[in-house]
């Protein structure tokens, strides 16, 4: 009875890893099917994945989506798309990011291609790449957020560099600056103020002990426990946050030239694409005004970077920081490095 | 189909997984690292942060390893008396229900009980002992069933039922309290999702990120060696406090039946049981706005959850199956055993980096692109679990029984077929059960492989964590929650067939060459 028990077994768990070995040979590298792509997504996923799903409805198109974790937002999908290139098999064929500057950095690397959607002719120019490497819409700005209840505004930084000052210390909490928006954040600092005083800031801020999370979600959870006071991150986790009952409020600290950082999404398609026509097709959707509109009335709240769908949905442009999102990519690599060597060592 | 073949087939295979999961990935990281040569400028340093984290990583697996060891003493007092969770199937189904739900779900409970200011420390500790104690208490139950009876029972008259298993039995299950702390201690220092949740910043957080900010395998290597030397330090005490206490002998326990109870234990560990499960889970049910929102969550993430489950599963079969690979063959098991408890040892972060360097190849996309990577990365990650069980069980499998085979000229391998495996698949099965609930609940390998075909549902619960998406969250974790029944019902038939399987054959001997 026993050998009959293990002759049923056995060949279940054989007919198993056969399987593990001959999945795969289905699909070969070269071949991709004309109505499916794969998208490395780092916009949210609760967010990402309702507009691609609006897409799938309208054009039939099957996506694969490579979501990033919330703690290695897009720093891990950009080092992936990399090295999938230097491995010779570039696998995504739409990179959707929530943020641009690392965006224009894999440009800059020539991992992307060229693409001039229609659909973003009614975009300013300054959120298109010259060469038209990515488009950027939806922006999201860098703010502080605070719990009112603790916290009176008149007590909150008014400007970014504030924030490092001894009165701060021990009270504020920010995303790991190697990741997301925070890494473009510091690296718009160090553009902005220069070398010198960016590292400057960065040891201000760690001998006033600051609690580096390791996300923008987790910076808000820290005020919400009351661990921290203050908490550097994006709008939308704060509205999120809000729409949870958490008593939170913010406020748009000044970089030092007029306005906080505003960092919009940007779309871009990968550099060997297997499936040129249909990532086009997806650009174009991505990059439309019509997704614009719903990701700003979405739980997220982006900004349009179209002014006149601004007016229609009477949203405000928050006071901006006038730094060029390509001196921003140009300071990342130093701003990073002194991240590492001041924050994160 | 020849038995023969079906052995040395069984055997190929399960080699042939030993070899992609836990092989290849970490000759081709360590190849890479050398092609790329010494960290570069501004690459990790050994500084204060890094040993603080360190240390916190320490300290908050060696206290929680201690608690939850002292939480799981009236579990194992109860597996222990009921001499064979055999005995018990629903005892079984209700600590392998306990254990199979992903511990992210527990803190998300938790976060619902406790208040936002309470101490992060303190819910990360609490969380993850009243999640892991069924292990400790089914691996020093199953013990105290071996050893420790008549010295029990010699204490019983001078002594009340606990008093007796403190100072009588536990004393002598040295072994097994060491293997527990073992498995425990691994477990939590190189966890991530928990303390994630809690808000708490620890070396796999670290790890992590350096893995996901660098496309070099020396920046996750690097770092990670301070680690690796605390598990090996770790692992080096556990071997030899394995060896001093390797003159702990077995009793035969059908030949004495415990004859008083410990009426406040059990209760104890019933009442453990209730908070560690039901309070949490509670919890969540309670905190669903509306039975709508379940619904709504399957239909949105049914690809993720299936995937995630059916993956974890299969690594957890996969892992039990190569373990028996390993052990069926003598001469090369003990190497098997301690590569895999090696290589399972090292950071989640470090094995997703070791599968990237040896799968992102052209040649091998079909693999790294599709759930292979996924099963394999799982296998990686806690083969070590079910490579041990298979050893275990094997090495202790009715000694007299195993001798008499071999006497009688049966080989190793139809030794394992005919004898072990049909002997011992319940504990195969609880072997698998444990590696398929690690495998839904990784985050820290599972984050550096990732495919386009799904996402690991322990991704998705963590974006719902960090996007305050409450309903999502709770739905999600229940459905988990609804997960583990099914297995754990299934735990509990095998459990209860096997029971009487062993009655019916103490009636005829069972050995057949």
């Amino acid at each position: 009875m026993q050998d009959n028990m293990f002759r049923r077994v056995a060949p279940i768990y054989l007919a198993v890893a056969g399987l593990v070995a001959a999945t795969g040979c289905e699909r070969k590298p070269d071949a991709a099917p004309q109505n499916r792509l794969v998208v490395y997504c780092s916009v949210d996923e609760a967010f990402g994945r309702v507009m691609l799903k609006v897409f799938k409805a309208k054009t039939g198109i099957d996506l694969d989506i490579v979501f990033d974790s919330e703690a290695g937002k897009t720093t891990g999908l950009i080092n992936k798309i990399i090295a999938e290139a230097a491995a010779g098999r570039p696998r995504a064929d739409v990179f959707w990011s929530s943020e641009l500057f690392n965006t224009i950095l894999l440009a800059r690397r020539g991992l992307l291609e060229p693409y001039d959607s229609p659909a973003a002719a009614d975009i300013p120019s300054r959120f298109r790449d010259p060469k038209h490497c990515w488009t950027s819409t939806a922006a999201r700005a860098r703010v502080l957020t605070f719990d009112p209840t603790r916290v009176s505004e008149g007590e909150v930084p008014e400007r970014w560099e504030q924030l490092a000052e001894p009165r701060f210390a021990g009270q504020t909490a920010f995303a790991n600056p190697l990741f997301g928006t925070t890494r473009g954040h510091v690296a718009a600092m160090f553009a902005l103020w220069g070398p010198e005083r960016g590292r400057a800031f960065l040891t201000r801020l760690r001998d006033n002990g600051g609690y580096i999370a390791d996300s923008n979600g987790a910076t808000v959870r820290a005020v919400i426990g009351g661990r921290a006071d203050l908490a550097a991150t994006d709008t939308d986790d704060v509205w999120v946050a809000q729409r949870s009952r958490a008593s939170l409020d913010l406020v748009y600290p000044d970089m030092g030239d007029g306005g906080t950082l505003l960092i919009p999404c940007s779309v871009a398609i990968v550099k060997g694409s297997r499936n040129l026509e249909t990532a086009r097709k997806l650009v174009d959707f991505l990059v439309s005004a019509e997704v614009e509109r719903m990701l700003a009335q979405s739980d997220s709240r982006n900004i349009p970077v179209r002014r006149e769908l601004r007016g229609k949905l009477g949203i405000q442009w928050p006071p901006e920081s006038k730094i060029s999102f390509d001196a921003v990519a140009d300071a990342m690599d130093e701003a990073t490095a002194a991240v590492r060597e001041i924050l994160i060592r | 189909m020849n038995f023969r073949l079906l052995i040395v087939a069984l055997r190929g295979a399960s080699w042939g997984i030993f070899v992609l999961a836990m092989v290849w990935p970490a000759v081709a990281m360590l190849g890479r690292c050398v092609a790329q040569g010494e960290p570069p400028d501004g690459g990790f340093t050994f500084s204060s942060r890094q040993l603080g984290l360190l240390w916190r990583s320490l300290w908050l697996a060696a206290v929680t390893t201690g608690l939850c060891l002292i939480v799981s003493l009236p579990g194992a007092f109860v597996v222990g008396r009921l001499r064979r969770l055999s005995h018990r199937p629903l005892i079984a189904a209700l600590l392998m229900a306990m254990l199979l739900c992903p511990p992210t779900v527990y803190a998300f409970g938790w976060e619902r009980i406790l208040p936002a200011t309470f101490n992060a420390y303190a819910r990360c500790i609490g969380v993850w002992a009243l999640w892991a104690w069924p292990i400790p208490a089914m691996i020093i139950g199953a013990g105290w069933s071996r050893i420790g009876v008549s010295a029990y029972e010699a204490a019983l008259m001078e002594a009340s039922p606990t008093a007796a298993f403190f100072h009588a039995v536990i004393p002598v299950l040295r072994r097994h309290v060491a293997l527990s702390a073992l498995i425990l201690f691994v477990l939590y220092f190189n966890e991530y999702g928990v303390p994630h949740a809690c808000g708490l910043l620890v070396y796999p957080t670290e790890l992590l990120g350096w893995a996901a900010s660098s496309t070099r395998s020396i920046d996750t290597v690097w770092p990670s060696t301070l680690s690796i030397t605390v598990t090996a330090l770790a692992l080096a005490a556990m071997f030899f406090a394995w060896r001093r206490c390797a003159g702990d002998r077995d009793v035969d326990v059908t030949t004495i039946t415990p004859a008083h109870t410990g009426g406040g234990l059990a209760a104890v560990a019933i009442g453990c049981f209730a908070v560690s499960w039901l309070l949490p889970i509670g919890m969540l049910v309670a905190g669903l706005a509306s039975p709508g929102v379940i619904i709504e969550a399957f239909e949105t993430y049914a690809t993720d959850l299936i995937w995630s489950l059916c993956l974890a599963v299969l690594a957890g079969l996969a892992a039990v199956g190569m373990g028996l690979g390993l052990a069926a063959m003598r001469g090369a098991r003990t190497l098997g055993l301690c590569w895999a408890i090696a290589f399972g040892a090292l950071p989640g972060a470090l094995i997703g980096e070791a599968l990237v360097a040896g799968y992102n190849h052209a040649s091998l996309s079909w693999v790294y692109d599709n759930w292979p990577i996924i099963a394999l990365c799982y296998v990686s990650r806690f083969g070590w679990i079910g490579v041990l069980t298979a050893v275990l069980v094997t090495e202790t499998t009715s000694p007299d029984l195993i001798a008499q085979a071999r006497v009688d000229g049966a080989t190793w391998a139809s030794i394992l077929g005919r004898l072990q495996i049909p002997m011992n698949w319940p504990a195969l099965l609880c072997g698998a059960a444990v590696v398929t609930a690690m495998s839904v609940a990784d985050v820290a390998a599972s984050s550096l492989v990732r495919v386009p075909s799904f996402s690991p549902i322990a991704h998705v619960l963590m974006e719902k964590f960090h996007r305050f998406e409450d309903g999502m969250l709770i739905s999600l974790s229940l459905w988990l929650v609804i997960a583990t029944i099914l297995p754990a019902l299934l735990l509990m038939l095998a459990v209860r067939n096997q029971y009487r399987e062993c009655q019916r054959a103490v009636q005829k001997p069972a050995i057949q060459r």
